[in-house]
């Protein structure tokens, strides 16, 4: 019994670190412009999907193929800036509620046209590294505690990279100047922040994030479909809320927070009630901690960044 | 401002408000589906969609039309109206409802039923979230969506009376419910929902609801009791949206878990979007076109008909936001203003 309860929580903060650091780019974009990238779970899924393509056609490593994702995660944040975001927000010092709006609604109709597209020119079965058995190949034990590599991977490169994001946003001056607008933007422009500048930094900055995460997912699935990102754009804006809007440490902690709980609720309800499928309703609980959050702390558990 | 009496200010205004065009097309809307259907124009079936349309249109158009509260997790009220619905059906019929009362008001009747519950989860889960602003409630909505989806993937195998592993309950098999039965419900539950939109669209709670969407502290300011109407819009909106997705789950024989997919969301919101928001006439527009829209996209262009509707919203969003009845009311006809004629 403690075994299983043992495997499933190191299992489920193992997870809560991909899910954590996958909501980086999500609350930066939330916190600096206000914008909820709806489409969060689609963009996710354009990383993993780059990588998978870079790995099938180009043969390139997927170690390789991250950077790729990148490079076109940050030509994507320019593109959806210039071409959604602009018209809206970048004259806007101050959002409206209606601003508010028209940008979900613009989010939205992207994410409705990036899980088309995928389900169009990639197709509805799932897709993996299949041949790739790098991480899938070696095991550590410690104690009766099975780990496979790639999740070890995947949490260093998780906590590598949200400690990489934390010091470019709080040590260097383009850093403190993205800060600064999230503050208050119109002080940043009085003085000499230029806002559209920052929102489009901010832009490259979420989706490139998002988008180079995203093969983290895969190492996590093993395999995808466009349906992925339905699982995942969610449990995303329960990190963030969870995490603070803009606080990049509050994010990876509110992934840990919701992945302990979610590998604690599996075991609790499979001993509870067998009949009961323990994965989907211990998913259940990131969105119970979502309205909790919103209920009790709605600046998040360690406020804004 | 103390609270409104709208039901006061119908009965001295209706002279008026029958000279609405608003609510002449309402009732056009209403007389001409049965004619329709008398005429043979159009299957039942379509026109039962067809009218759903519409109907979940004007249901999402009093939350996030008139309050301006985008809500992407509103499929979670066919949801939850569906699974009440196929239950109450599964647990009431040895009463012989549906039957009883023929001609489909034992379906309204249970429908009510089913959207009671909606509205019940509406203002619980509103109580909270409505206190807080703008994106808050449409992720709140996502969540709730998806914790309901995941509550019922996990728990209904092994509660299902119609014993099947899935989270799937299908209705007796005995069971004979005739469409034209369906289709007189689903037009009583529209007509139901279009007038309460029109109700609502010209009562001193409306006229609060939509000074919470141009400027919410203003609002407060003025004393519009802004909590409070707002979890009145949400649960009103959830109980049109089960009533008219309870009837339609009894249409589809069954429901599952695809009740609670987004792709509902989607529809609703692309309606409301092409239609105009906070307009009455635009939910009833959004619905025909949507639907026109839909049907012609996914025969001419299968597969990339929904990534079509896509770039149409974002274009909408960033050039006509108040979509085509915006586009409309900015011409007039011979000294006539489009304007009026939609007001």
């Amino acid at each position: 019994m403690i075994d299983i309860l043992l495997i499933n929580v190191v299992n489920g903060v193992l997870w809560g670190l991909i899910i954590g650091v996958s909501s980086l780019g999500l609350t930066e974009l939330w916190g600096v412009m206000k914008v909820v990238n709806i489409a969060q779970g689609e963009t996710l899924l354009l990383g993993a999907y780059i990588v998978i393509w870079a790995y099938t056609t180009l043969a390139l490593s997927p170690l390789i193929g991250i950077w790729v994702a990148l490079a076109i995660g940050i030509a994507a944040g320019a593109i959806i800036y210039f071409l959604l975001l602009h018209k809206l927000i970048g004259k806007v010092e101050v959002m409206t509620l209606k601003t508010e709006m028209s940008t979900l609604l613009i989010m939205f109709a992207l994410s409705i046209i990036l899980s088309n597209s995928y389900y169009y020119w990639i197709g509805a079965e799932p897709k993996g590294l299949g041949t790739w058995k790098i991480f899938e190949s070696t095991y550590y034990y410690i104690g009766s505690l099975r780990l496979r590599t790639n999740e070890i991977f995947a949490a260093t490169f998780a906590i590598i990279l949200t400690l990489v994001m934390y010091l470019f946003l709080s040590k260097t001056i383009t850093g403190k100047a993205i800060r600064a607008v999230m503050q208050d933007a119109q002080a940043a422009s009085l003085v000499g922040i230029n806002p559209v500048k920052i929102k489009l930094l901010t832009s490259i900055l979420g989706i490139g994030i998002t988008v180079f995460t995203g093969f983290l997912i895969l190492l996590h699935e093993a395999s995808i479909t466009p349906e992925t990102a339905v699982k995942y754009a969610p449990i995303a804006f329960a990190v963030v809320v969870l995490g603070g809007l803009g606080n990049e440490l509050g994010t990876l902690i509110g992934g840990i927070i919701i992945g302990f709980v979610y590998g604690l609720t599996k075991v609790i309800i499979s001993s509870i009630n067998p009949a009961i499928l323990s994965d989907p309703f211990a998913l259940s609980t990131a969105f119970m901690i979502l309205v909790l959050t919103l209920l009790l702390k709605p600046e998040g558990l360690f406020g804004r960044g | 401002m103390e609270e409104g009496d709208f039901s006061m200010t119908y009965k001295i205004n209706l002279s008026y408000h029958l000279k609405r065009p608003t609510l002449l097309f309402i009732i056009l809307t209403i007389i001409i589906v049965p004619i329709l259907k008398l005429l043979n124009i159009f299957t039942t079936d379509t026109l039962i969609i067809m009218m759903s349309f519409i109907g979940y249109a004007a249901a999402l158009n009093i939350i996030m039309g008139f309050t301006g509260y985008v809500d992407f997790g509103h499929t979670v009220f066919i949801g939850i109206s569906g699974y009440t619905y196929v239950l109450l059906i599964w647990y009431l019929e040895p009463f012989n409802i549906l039957q009883h009362f023929g001609s489909g008001i034992g379906a309204l009747i249970l429908a009510i039923l089913a959207g009671l519950v909606s509205a019940v989860v509406a203002v619980l889960v509103g109580y909270p979230v409505l206190k807080l602003r703008g994106a808050y409630f449409a992720i709140a909505t996502l969540g709730l969506d998806f914790a309901a989806l995941y509550i019922v993937k996990s728990t209904v195998p092994a509660l299902n009376p119609s014993q099947f592993m899935a989270a799937e309950i299908v209705l007796r098999r005995d069971l004979i419910v005739p469409k034209s039965m369906i289709f007189n419900a689903v037009l009583i539950a529209v007509s139901l929902t279009l007038l309460a939109n029109y109700i609502i669209s010209k009562s001193r709670f409306g006229i609060g609801l939509v000074a919470i969407r141009e400027d919410e502290d203003a609002a407060e300011d003025i004393g519009v009791p802004t909590t409070k109407y707002k979890i009145i819009a949400y649960s009103l909106s959830a109980f049109f949206t089960g009533l008219i997705g309870s009837l339609m789950i009894l249409n589809s024989g069954g429901v599952n878990e695809g009740a609670f997919h987004i792709s509902h969301s989607i529809d609703m919101i692309v309606m409301l979007v092409i239609g105009g928001l906070g307009s009455v006439f635009g939910s009833i527009l959004g619905g025909y076109i949507y639907y026109w829209l839909y049907d012609t996209l996914l025969v001419k262009f299968p597969g990339i008909n929904l990534i079509i509707l896509g770039i149409i919203v974002i274009i909408i969003v960033l050039f006509a936001p108040e979509g085509i009845t915006g586009i409309i009311s900015k011409y007039k006809i011979k000294n006539i203003k489009l304007r009026d004629l939609i007001d």
